[in-house]
């Protein structure tokens, strides 16, 4: 695609005998294109810059020296350009060059995978010659051979397109995949002892235009008339991917990235790609379960809902608590916020678990879109998770508009990310001064802050005073910094002039839950508790309830008897993990609403089986506040029931009414009662930039208060995710499931040398709450004073040792 | 017209009684059946025993009536099932769906779905309908299975493979009489029609003459 | 289009009572309700005189699921209303489905007396959309396999027309030849009904081994035993007392209702797009037109007798003129390669795959084809998007329009004589419902 403005005036040109307008700067293939012209093409891809290798685009273009054959993707369009896309010339070229290209491919139609969906097989039958007139032996390569652990690559099936290569280097920035050797023994290949090891190799499989890169979790499993598919969203991460769901006999069989222009362009992280995977597990639950013994039985939907029904109802309703929500769809939110907050009447609720943001920070600082982060010359201060772990979709974004787009990069981040090689300045404040370095780079101190040189921040401070819009990424980059030290950094960037803030909460439909207000203190519509009972509501909580850290604080005192788990994990997503385990301990029921079989739901008392993504329809709101549709495709296993079915039918067996018979009463609830959401129509989410729901939240910065003075021995503990952990969902499918690293503590070099250990020696690694012993590494992207740990990787977690009492989590490291 | 044409007609009817009989005493006899007959399909192996479905699923793509349900899979490293990468790991025919059209049997590439002659063949269930891998697969002799419910008698799994052969040339003069398949285990590599070049060049005239006295009325 | 044989002829009326005298005056149609009587019809319901009783849809003379509402005065019946659809089952929809190459298996099932047409048909309208000319093997063997076909669904019309008025051994005799007719297609396309055999561009195989003598004993075979039919029918006076003067129907009628084949052809008016709109290569073959004089149920079974001889003089002559070469046309685009290339060429293994899967694409137009089945003008009408399907597959079914006349042909006539007119109109219900 073409980043071009519409300027008030195009160019005229003529293609095939018609007048065609074209757009400033856009390549006569698009603009042949978007005039129902369509030009043949292996190479070109609208999101990667021309290079005009294939040569299949070729037209007969006359600039004003005579007609001759040009690449189209590689011609900007001229005034008065003459196109004739169908002369006999033209066939001629596309015949040849079809011809050229078979001479050397395989015979390999029936087991490809491509065969049925290859441009090759219908660009030859539509512009190629019928028969061959090559009777040579044609070149041969091993076949296939894995280049990753879910990317097959058949070299002689390669048409040398450099679609794949250019992916990997340029959008990617994983330059493992390239051409190698000359003339005809050229070959796309990775480097020896080199995985095509990229979060985003899948990219390459779907836009290979022949069968050379397969994908290994889609390899040999149907054939494209098999397929039925539907546009959808990805709901793996925050970002809402747009996303096409094909499925075969009711079994999800492959994600296909969608270009949507406003979020991710098409390209889909390969978590995402393979995500579905899970949806097809053994593990799934798919009946309802009742403790019984040490285990679980199977029990009917009446009794288990009988069950939890008796549990809140003895329960008064300040003792009943809900943590999560992040897994459900919109409609489902709200249906579950209506019957916690209302028909239950708790304001204990909350969709993070800790390891996010306070819900009014994220709905009342101004809000960006990703089109306006990633504006051309634009500013970008990035204040949260490594985007190319967490939010890949949204790292590809970020690059493209760093390095194509010429977007400055600020990095206030604990460690280095996978940006930190663009970021124009990389400022790792130390754990817990985060605010105090955001005050500093607002107001451009020469001091040094927080662990960061002075002349850096002076630096930094340049290219935001500069003037222009900035955009600042705003998330949680440590579950063991509390957020509170986020919520001051955010308020000191919030005084930039021109600021939008573009949240990086990771956790699937995160930004809808706090849209349908499954937090403490609000209420759906981004609305605040107090301002009284919406219409259609008969009652609301009258005080304002705990967040997550609150609940379990509280089910240790011993307030709390019931609790409701909506898809959410405590005991392993909880930054403190001791506290969760007590929290259930103490806790009288604990009734899990889930898909997967996570360790919550095996120390809970009910367990409610969920539908899943593609087996619910709905809406999707992402970081950005976008409501995107979702749509159902197949059917879910079992008995398995949509989420907010579950809190319909809770609700009778609690003798309340709900109101709600389908997912268009939701909607007319919303709109009658949610001024934010009264002026969508829910049919625009079905399109594939959604719509942006707009609206802000009235909020007063909190002060984080003081921070410990730093102990000379310990370190502050970091705490981030990786792309490829044990969660729930990735451990459930095959493909991810054994992509993750192995725990290691990531030091500074001069913290490392203190130990006087080697790299991959074991340490042990202690805090007020408790102790892991694990391998120890020495890391430059690591600030001084810091130690990092990635969570959820099984084994040694730094969830052991996070104290969510205090800013932030100090530790010792000894040799172990 | 009078008494004696209604006896003339009589007359027809009664002189059957002495003519030579066109009825065939099915099933103990059965009309032979030509070579080209549609019947029941069979998976075939080549001649070393590999099957020749490769899991391509282009039988399943072309059916008019939707009845075939293919899943293709990698073959095991020790012991391949077929030759290359890539075997038909589920193969089902739904016969209630089937039309018998033979679409499959000229879409298969590596002749490995061929129809035998075999018709006579009845369910009492829906299930039994659907024929798995298991028993569409030819034996390991290369013979068709005999399944319970079907009536096969000697010599009907010979001429197996005949509308393979007979749509070959796919038209093309050039085509006709060559041989463009692989040997099947069992039968070897089947010999192709004798086609209109094999015949004699100059056709017979046509010494018969319809219009006879009968004539118009 | 030019008329140069005449066209009207009036209805010549045998003396055999009431039954033969058609008033056009009184609607032929059954009303029922006072409401939307038409104008100037006697009707009055409180009478009492007149019933209506239901023939079919199940019913072993209405030659499939027919339904006929009939008001009768006794045995008389006064109007009367044929209700369709008891087959439908939505085959033109499901060929905006299917591929051009599967469209056929599709059509064929419309007209099952006849299949072949149906697919000559399709393919037909398919090759003008492409712009393809079909091979001279082709086109004869088409032909060929086409007139035995008609021979075929004559055959079958005598049989049923047979047991319909009582001759149960015509029945058997008609069975008899045509499982000879049968037998020649099992041996050439591999099924004895619905062969999916002529395709767009050709057909699907070439004659087998030894056509010629399994032809040549099809014509030795046959004509000797219509004579049978003469003798125990056509000369019979049972038969002509039956069908003489039953069902009469004029040219300017047939033409006002748009029936076509035999039906037409009854009436004197000698319409048959073999010699009117030539198509395959009947313009190479010699043959006369059928044409009968008094519009009744007799001449109707008498054209149809004739065309059976007809017919074979047409393939006796198609027997001597057979060409040779290639069956169907080598256009790479439409027709899949010769199985021996796959293994060789890359784009033949291309080409077969794509035209077997999604097929082949047959560029933007309408078209209407249409050949002379032995019910009539089968007609197919395709409108093509641009894509691998049509968008818009519609047969013009004969027996659907001729089914119009039946009203008219039995009003005032007898029950007995209401199966002798159906049997005459010859309808198969699948095309009329498809």
């Amino acid at each position: 695609m073409t980043d071009t403005a519409d300027t008030a005036e195009g160019i005229a040109i003529t293609v095939n005998g018609q007048a065609v307008e074209a757009r400033t700067g856009e390549l006569l293939i698009d603009a042949c294109e978007r005039n129902g012209v369509y030009i043949p093409r292996f190479c070109y891809h609208p999101r990667m810059t021309p290079v005009g290798m294939c040569r299949m685009c070729l037209v007969e273009v006359d600039t004003g020296r005579g007609a001759a054959l040009q690449p189209s993707c590689m011609l900007t369009c001229a005034p008065d350009m003459v196109v004739e896309t169908e002369s006999d010339l033209t066939k001629k070229a596309q015949d040849g060059v079809l011809e050229f290209l078979l001479i050397n491919h395989p015979l390999d139609c029936p087991i490809c995978d491509k065969g049925g969906e290859c441009p090759l097989q219908d660009q030859t039958m539509a512009y190629g010659p019928g028969e061959s007139r090559f009777v040579e032996e044609k070149r041969h390569y091993e076949k296939p051979i894995p280049i990753n652990d879910n990317v097959y690559l058949d070299r002689e099936r390669c048409i040398l397109c450099d679609r794949c290569t250019r992916f990997a280097k340029e959008v990617a920035g994983d330059p493992l995949i390239h051409f190698q050797g000359r003339g005809n023994g050229t070959e796309v290949n990775t480097f020896p002892d080199e995985p095509f090891a990229s979060y985003f190799s899948g990219n390459t499989v779907q836009i290979c235009p022949v069968g050379a890169l397969t994908a290994k979790p889609y390899r040999f499993k149907a054939r494209p008339w098999d397929l039925e598919e539907v546009e959808s969203t990805a709901t793996i991460d925050s970002v809402g991917s747009r996303i096409v769901i094909q499925s075969s006999r009711n079994k999800v069989l492959r994600y296909l990235g969608v270009d949507s222009d406003a979020v991710n362009w098409g390209w889909l992280g390969d978590r995402e790609r393979f995500s579905f995977e899970a949806l097809n597990s053994e593990l799934r639950l798919t009946e309802p379960l009742i403790a019984s013994g040490e285990g679980h039985r199977v029990t009917t939907w009446s009794a288990a809902l009988g069950a939890a029904a008796d549990a809140i109802a003895k329960t008064p309703a300040s003792r009943v608590a809900a943590i999560g929500g992040a897994r459900l769809t919109n409609e489902a939110q709200y249906v579950w916020a209506k019957l916690l907050k209302d028909v239950i009447g708790t304001d204990h609720v909350d969709a993070q678990l800790g390891d996010g943001l306070p819900a009014d920070l994220v709905l009342g600082l101004p809000r960006a879109t990703i089109a306006d982060a990633c504006r051309p010359g634009g500013t970008i201060v990035l204040c949260g998770p490594d985007p190319k772990e967490s939010l890949g979709a949204l790292y590809l974004r970020l690059r493209h508009a760093v390095i194509e787009d010429g977007a400055t990069l600020i990095e206030l981040t604990p460690r280095s990310t996978g940006l930190s090689a663009l970021a124009a300045h990389t400022l790792h404040p130390r754990p817990g001064e985060l605010g105090a370095l955001a005050r500093a780079l607002v107001a451009g101190t020469t001091d040094d802050v927080a662990g960061v040189s002075g002349a850096a921040i002076g630096a930094a401070h340049q290219a935001i005073a500069a003037g222009g819009p900035v955009t600042v990424l705003l998330g949680r980059a440590s579950a063991a910094e509390s957020a509170a030290v986020v919520a001051e950094a955010a308020a000191a960037l919030s005084n930039i002039d021109d600021v939008g803030f573009l949240s990086t909460l990771t956790r699937g439909n995160v930004h809808g839950a706090l849209d349908m207000g499954l937090a403490p203190g609000l209420l759906p519509g981004r609305q605040r508790l107090g301002a009284g009972i919406p219409r259609g509501w008969t009652s609301v909580p009258s005080e304002t309830g705990l967040d997550s850290t609150g609940i379990l604080t509280a089910a240790v005192a011993g307030e709390v008897d019931a609790l409701i788990l909506l898809g959410a994990d405590p005991l392993r997503d909880f930054p403190d993990r001791h506290l969760a385990e007590q929290a259930f301990d103490a806790v009288d029921t604990v009734v899990a609403v889930d898909t997967l079989p996570t360790d919550s739901v095996a120390a809970a008392d009910i367990v409610l089986a969920a539908a899943a993504t593609t087996e619910v329809a709905g809406t999707f709101t992402n970081l950005e506040g976008r409501l995107s549709a979702l749509a159902q495709k197949v059917t879910p296993p079992g008995t398995a029931r949509p989420d907010w079915i579950i809190a319909a039918e809770l609700a009778l067996a609690l003798g309340g009414d709900l109101a709600i018979q389908s997912l268009d009463d939701v909607w007319t609830e919303l709109a009658a009662m949610s001024p934010v959401h009264a002026a969508i129509d829910p049919a625009a989410a079905a399109e594939r930039d959604g719509v942006l729901v707009t609206g802000t939240i009235d909020y007063t910065p909190v002060e984080q208060g003081e921070l410990p003075a730093k102990d000379a021995y310990a370190l502050r503990l970091v705490s981030v995710r990786a792309m490829y952990d044990q969660g729930s969902s990735l451990a459930a499918s095959p493909s991810s499931a054994g992509l993750h690293r192995e725990p290691v503590l990531a030091l500074h070099a001069a913290d490392f040398e203190k130990l006087g250990v080697s790299a991959g020696d074991e340490v042990s690694v202690t805090s007020a709450r408790g102790g892991v012993t694990l391998a120890v590494q020495s890391d430059p992207g690591v600030p001084r004073g810091s130690a990092v740990m990635v969570s959820h990787l099984g084994g040694p977690d730094p969830y052991d040792l996070i104290d969510t009492t205090t800013l932030v989590t100090e530790v010792l490291v000894e040799r172990a | 017209m009078g008494v004696l044409d209604y006896l003339r007609g009589f007359r027809v009817t009664f002189d059957k009684l002495f003519e030579e009989r066109v009825t065939t005493e099915y099933p103990e006899e059965k009309s032979p059946k030509p070579d080209r007959l549609h019947g029941r399909h069979v998976l075939n192996r080549y001649e070393d025993g590999m099957e020749k479905c490769i899991g391509c699923e282009l039988c399943a793509g072309v059916c008019p009536a939707k009845c075939i349900y293919v899943r293709g899979q990698d073959n095991p490293l020790d012991e391949p099932v077929s030759p290359g990468e890539r075997f038909g790991y589920i193969y089902e025919i739904n016969y209630l769906r089937c039309i018998h059209c033979d679409l499959c049997v000229e879409a298969c590439p590596t002749q490995a779905i061929t129809e035998t002659k075999l018709f006579e063949f009845s369910f009492t269930n829906r299930s039994d309908a659907i024929y798995t891998k298991d028993e569409l697969l030819v034996g390991d002799d290369g013979l068709p299975q005999n399944l319970p419910w079907e009536d096969w008698r000697p010599g009907e799994d010979v001429a197996t493979s005949a509308w393979m052969r007979a749509t070959s040339p796919a038209g093309d003069a050039d085509y006709v009489g060559t041989v463009g398949w692989s040997g099947e285990l069992g039968y070897g590599v089947r010999a192709p029609e004798v086609g209109q070049f094999g015949e004699d060049p100059e056709p017979p005239a046509a010494e018969v003459d319809p219009v006879d006295e009968g004539g118009h009325h | 289009m030019s008329l140069d044989h005449d066209q009207t002829t009036d209805a010549r009326v045998r003396e055999r009572g009431d039954s033969a005298v058609l008033r056009m005056s009184e609607s032929a149609l059954a009303q029922l309700g006072v409401i939307d009587a038409p104008a100037g019809v006697a009707h009055d319901l409180a009478e009492d005189e007149t019933m209506f009783i239901n023939m079919g849809p199940s019913h072993p003379s209405t030659h499939g699921v027919l339904r006929l509402m009939l008001e009768l005065r006794g045995e008389m019946v006064v109007r009367s209303k044929p209700v369709i659809g008891y087959l439908h089952t939505g085959m033109e929809k499901q060929g905006e489905q299917l591929s051009y190459l599967q469209g056929t298996t599709n059509v064929t099932r419309m007209d099952y007396a006849s299949p072949l047409f149906n697919e000559l048909a399709f393919s037909m309208a398919v090759e003008e959309l492409l712009g393809l000319e079909v091979p001279p093997r082709a086109t004869w063997i088409r032909m060929l396999l086409t007139e035995l076909n008609r021979m075929s669904s004559h055959l079958l019309f005598m049989a049923t027309n047979g047991m319909d008025l009582g001759a149960v051994s015509m029945m058997i005799f008609g069975w008899r030849e045509r499982e000879e007719v049968l037998r020649f297609f099992e041996k050439v396309s591999g099924l004895r009904m619905n062969h999916n055999f002529i395709r767009p561009g050709g057909v699907a195989a070439d004659l087998p081994d030894g056509w010629r003598d399994d032809v040549l004993r099809l014509l030795e075979l046959i004509p000797p035993r219509l004579d049978e039919y003469d003798t125990l029918m056509t000369g019979q006076p049972i038969w002509q007392e039956r069908l003489q003067g039953v069902g009469v129907l004029n040219t300017a009628e047939a033409l006002a209702l748009g029936v076509t084949g035999p039906l037409l052809r009854s009436t004197g008016y000698a319409w048959d797009l073999r010699r009117d709109m030539p198509y395959l290569a009947y313009d190479k073959v010699e043959f006369d037109v059928v044409v009968g004089t008094y519009g009744d149920s007799f001449d109707r079974y008498a054209i149809r007798l004739n065309e059976i001889r007809e017919s074979m003089r047409i393939v006796a002559q198609i027997l001597d003129q057979m060409p040779k070469g290639d069956y169907r046309v080598q256009d790479k685009k439409v027709t899949p390669p010769p199985r021996a290339r796959i293994d060789e060429s890359m784009e033949a293994l291309i080409h077969h795959f794509k035209i077997f899967t999604e097929g082949f694409k047959v560029p933007e137009g309408e078209v209407y084809a249409a050949v002379e089945s032995p019910r009539g003008e089968l007609g197919c009408y395709i409108v093509s998007d641009g894509s691998a399907h049509p968008y818009r597959l519609r047969i013009r079914p004969p027996s659907l329009i001729n089914l119009q006349c039946l009203p008219y042909l039995m009003q005032n006539g007898l029950i007995a004589d209401a199966v002798a007119n159906i049997s005459s109109v010859d309808p198969i219900m699948g095309e009329v419902d498809r």
